[in-house]
């Protein structure tokens, strides 16, 4: 998110958001994202979460389907299983 | 003529409008504010949802901030300061103290970019303040590198474009910074030398879906508040009333308007007036120096003699003092000499081909006439240059010569005397040696504006806000 909102912006949302100590709720996180950013904004940041996410991960970029509108739980679910059973 | 100040009359100063009026009970400053002319009223209201005003120190920029902040309404806005405390700013702008104190101020001096960011986050999130100042942006924004810069300017468009929160953003910085490609509208406040006077301008450099009728406007911060001059509007003539005269000042006669008096002290018996002006004012600017003193010695029962510039409306002007004074006092005690119309040539017993020293007879001969009517015997002589030299061009030094023979009379009889001088005449320079005042009259960005040169005074703007004949001057601070 830093690669969007920089440094300064993803710490302040984080920390607006209470959500500095654990790894968020994906889904808490999206509704939170939704009071700040509206629905264009939210979907470009997790957009951004989601690309960085794979390409940390090393994953193919067209693994998921994050064009258009997407599901960004369902997305980070997705993920966070994926990263499980490489586990 | 000279002029003065003293006899006391009170210059026009800032507390002017709150404690005096002219004789005839109207107020000489204008107020035109920013946000229901500018098309910033649409700023506002929704199409701009970000804006960045620039300008170096001490042009405006806060109190400009200010004005759209107070604009907000009561408890809908924020003022981010990364400059001064509030106690400070309070100080420094007296008159927006109520602004700033019915409106969240946070001193943000020893914060970073991310608390100042959950500030704004905090009051953009519950959507009731519409407003949020920065003031200055760069000041907080130059302790970042550009690529975090512009990604913390990236969040607060988005955070303004969701809340709807309009956010404004003042800087200090010259050239174009990573804001001024994000934001939908950019002012620009300068300080320009104008005559050896400071003239404060506003520029605007783009307002995203908002016609932008006009890019420059003279503006003004006396009493501490943001005022700008659209174009100079020519006044409606037809609210002309009947003039209530305004009395001798001591031993100088009045110029038949308050602010007209205040800046120059009236007008001394057996002094010259020299009105120089560019080619572009209006001539109802003009007009409104020509015709109060006209209009005033006709009240108080004394004469005038009025050679109009080329292209007046003598049929207006005639209608104009009508109004003013009456049928009798205007048939009785004015002349009106067009010396560019035959016809006029013909009643005064003048040839077509009438050289200097002829119509300078004729008037004499109309002063003389009009002497005896006039109750204290005093007459004004108001005097077109430009008619004058347009008819000798090719012997100009005769006109030089009648123009100084009629001084000199004139100041023996205690006369006045106003002359209306193109600023480009040949003559100019001559005949302001021989007047004992100097006013100059012109034109920026459509506003007229005026100032003495003998004596000094500051430059105001010239308008009509409420009597048509009468100019009302707005002093540049």
């Amino acid at each position: 998110m830093d690669k969007v909102l920089g440094q300064s912006g993803t710490a302040a949302v984080l920390f607006h958001m209470k959500m500095t100590n654990n790894l968020p709720d994906p889904a808490e996180f999206h509704k939170k994202l939704l009071i700040l950013f509206g629905v264009a904004g939210t979907l470009s940041l997790e957009r951004a979460i989601v690309k960085d996410l794979l390409i940390r991960l090393n994953w193919a970029l067209d693994l998921l389907n994050i064009q258009g509108s997407f599901d960004f739980d369902a997305t980070m679910n997705k993920i966070v299983k994926g990263v499980k059973h490489d586990d | 003529m000279t002029t003065r100040k003293g006899l006391g009359m009170k210059p026009l100063t800032q507390g002017d409008r709150q404690t005096e009026t002219s004789d005839s009970g109207r107020s000489d400053l204008a107020e035109t504010r920013i946000a229901t002319v500018l098309g910033l009223k649409q700023f506002m209201q929704g199409p701009i949802n970000t804006l960045l005003i620039k300008g170096l120190a001490g042009t405006g920029k806060t109190i400009v901030a200010l004005e759209i902040l107070k604009a907000a309404g009561q408890g809908k806005g924020a003022y981010i300061s990364s400059r001064v405390p509030k106690e400070l700013l309070e100080t420094h702008i007296s008159a927006m103290k109520e602004t700033l104190e019915n409106q969240q101020f946070l001193d943000i001096r020893l914060e970073n970019m991310t608390s100042v960011l959950d500030f704004v986050m905090q009051l953009t999130e519950p959507k009731k303040i519409s407003t949020i100042v920065f003031d200055s942006w760069d000041g907080l924004a130059k302790e970042l590198d550009q690529k975090e810069r512009l990604r913390a300017e990236k969040t607060l468009m988005a955070l303004a474009n969701n809340s709807g929160a309009q956010l404004i953003f003042v800087s200090e910085e010259p050239g174009a910074t990573t804001i001024d490609y994000l934001v939908d509208g950019i002012l620009e406040v300068v300080r320009v030398e104008e005559q050896d006077r400071v003239v404060r301008e506003f520029i605007i450099h783009k307002l995203r879906g908002t016609k932008i009728p006009q890019h420059k406007y003279i503006f003004t911060l006396l009493e501490g508040k943001f005022t700008f001059f659209g174009p100079y509007t020519i006044p409606d003539y037809s609210k002309t009333s009947k003039f209530a005269r305004i009395p001798d000042i001591g031993e100088s006669y009045s110029f038949g308007s308050g602010a007209l008096d205040r800046l120059f002290g009236g007008i001394v018996p057996g002094s010259t007036l020299a009105v120089e002006y560019d080619q572009n004012v209006p001539y109802p600017a003009l007009r409104a120096i020509e015709l109060p003193p006209i209009i005033n010695f006709l009240s108080m029962g004394r004469s005038a003699v009025l050679l109009p510039l080329p292209g007046a409306n003598d049929e207006i002007t005639g209608s104009i003092l009508t109004k003013a004074v009456g049928k009798r006092a205007v048939r009785d005690r004015l002349r009106i000499l067009n010396v560019l119309r035959a016809s006029d040539l013909q009643t005064a017993n003048l040839p077509k081909n009438a050289t200097p020293k002829e119509i300078h007879e004729a008037v004499t001969n109309e002063t003389i006439r009009l002497r005896k009517k006039s109750t204290d015997k005093t007459v004004l002589l108001v005097k077109s240059v430009s008619a004058l030299e347009n008819l000798f061009a090719s012997d100009l030094d005769s006109l030089l010569e009648v123009t100084s023979q009629e001084i000199i009379t004139l100041q023996q009889s205690h006369d006045a005397h106003i002359l209306f001088l193109p600023k480009d005449s040949p003559i100019r320079s001559r005949i302001l040696s021989m007047s004992s005042s100097y006013a100059k009259l012109f034109v920026r960005d459509g506003t007229v504006l005026m100032f003495g040169v003998k004596p000094y005074t500051g430059i105001y703007a010239l308008q009509h806000l409420e009597d048509p004949t009468s100019p009302s001057l707005t002093q540049l601070v």
